[in-house]
């Protein structure tokens, strides 16, 4: 077992294998000891993360479910590989859920992965970021992530002279 | 909850990498947000990996483009496209060239944004041309391009006879060709048009 400590202080006990869905905590238990203080990460985020964590070792470690299993050698001929877990669609169905958070939450879920290098949190996060900035204008964006419109009136106007095709309502 | 500075407190590069998740249309929307935004935009050096599609709209003789993959078709994401009577698309590259045939099998690229066009030598000029290939090497800049090798095809890949019911400004190919794009050094590129790629791992042919 490996012992994860918040940065407010909170414990948390996993398996290796659920923690080492994270590459740098498999890279500091490699020459350190099992209790590792993450202090920029919050408990309530490290408990999401573990839970991600938990979720992908289980299937990681049995990459198919046996129904998908069959579907798979069923539909393929021969060398697709499935070694992926996302392309398990009962995996990405529960991933699709995971991320079903408001922005703040996602933003310091991906900081928090980020940090730990867990790739495939990281890509989840950031697909479901773009899928949220897609079809809006740059205003709507700018509402919905709280983001401060920093450019002069003149930059704005350049920009949208440049991709006037990209700002037309159609 | 305090809210979160995506802008200037969000690492620039997985801002890099939302922007390269996005088409055409919300890569121009994404880096007008905000500096740091606009930022990640000449950071990316990834092409966009969803060509172009096109559309035939039934109201309108004239064409429609798609910026998306064929999985994710965006209604958003449509293009007008100057005049191509007479030309024959044959597909389209990742980073947003389209690649047409006229009524003589000569070809011409067209970047629909910008409305550059540039028509390829003619493949008569090149007697020693291979039908396997067609390579364009460029600069990466639209307005700056040139030619170095262009090996054209002799043999007649596509369908030049049309039906009246046939519309004449989708692609007619006879064989499956792959049009792809890929980096070639010193910023250039190059295009190619390939019948023995794998059809599903780079450019979608358009039908």
């Amino acid at each position: 077992m490996i012992k994860l400590v918040s940065g407010d202080g909170a414990e948390f006990e996993v398996e290796e294998e659920v923690a080492f869905q994270s590459k740098i905590i498999k890279d500091i238990v490699a020459d350190a000891d099992d209790v590792i203080p993450l202090p920029t990460v919050s408990s309530k985020v490290l408990i999401q993360v573990i839970e991600y964590c938990r979720k992908h070792a289980a299937v990681n470690s049995f990459p198919l479910s046996p129904s998908s299993s069959a579907a798979a050698a069923a539909s393929s001929s021969s060398s697709i590989s499935y070694s992926k877990p996302v392309s398990d669609p009962a995996l990405r169905a529960w991933d699709n859920e995971f991320v079903k958070l408001n922005n703040s939450s996602l933003f310091d879920i991906v900081i928090a992965a980020n940090y730990l290098d867990i790739e495939e949190l990281v890509d989840l996060v950031l697909e479901t970021v773009a899928d949220r900035i897609k079809g809006k204008q740059a205003q709507e964006i700018r509402r919905q992530f709280n983001i401060e419109n920093d450019f002069t009136p003149e930059e704005e106007e350049a920009l949208r002279r440049e991709n006037s095709w990209a700002f037309q309502n159609n | 909850m305090a809210p979160r500075n995506w802008a200037s407190g969000f690492p620039s590069e997985l801002l890099s990498q939302i922007f390269e998740l996005c088409n055409y249309f919300h890569r121009a929307r994404f880096a007008a947000v905000c500096r740091p935004w606009h930022t990640a935009k000449l950071q990316t050096s990834k092409l966009l990996s969803t060509p172009w599609l096109m559309l035939s709209l039934p109201f309108d003789y004239r064409r429609w483009l798609a910026a998306s993959s064929s999985a994710d078709l965006d209604p958003m994401a449509r293009l007008r496209l100057p005049d191509i009577n007479g030309l024959a698309a044959i597909g389209s590259s990742p980073d947003g060239w389209l690649v047409f045939v006229d009524m003589e099998n000569e070809i011409l690229v067209l970047n629909p944004l910008n409305k550059v066009s540039i028509q390829f030598p003619s493949f008569k000029t090149y007697p020693e041309a291979t039908p396997l290939h067609i390579i364009l090497v460029a600069t990466d800049s639209a307005s700056d391009v040139h030619f170095e090798a262009v090996r054209l095809f002799k043999e007649e890949w596509f369908v030049t006879e049309f039906g009246k019911d046939d519309d004449h400004g989708v692609s007619r190919m006879k064989k499956d060709v792959v049009v792809g794009w890929e980096g070639y050094g010193g910023g250039r590129q190059r295009l190619f048009l390939d019948t023995r790629q794998d059809l599903s791992s780079s450019g979608q042919l358009m039908t």
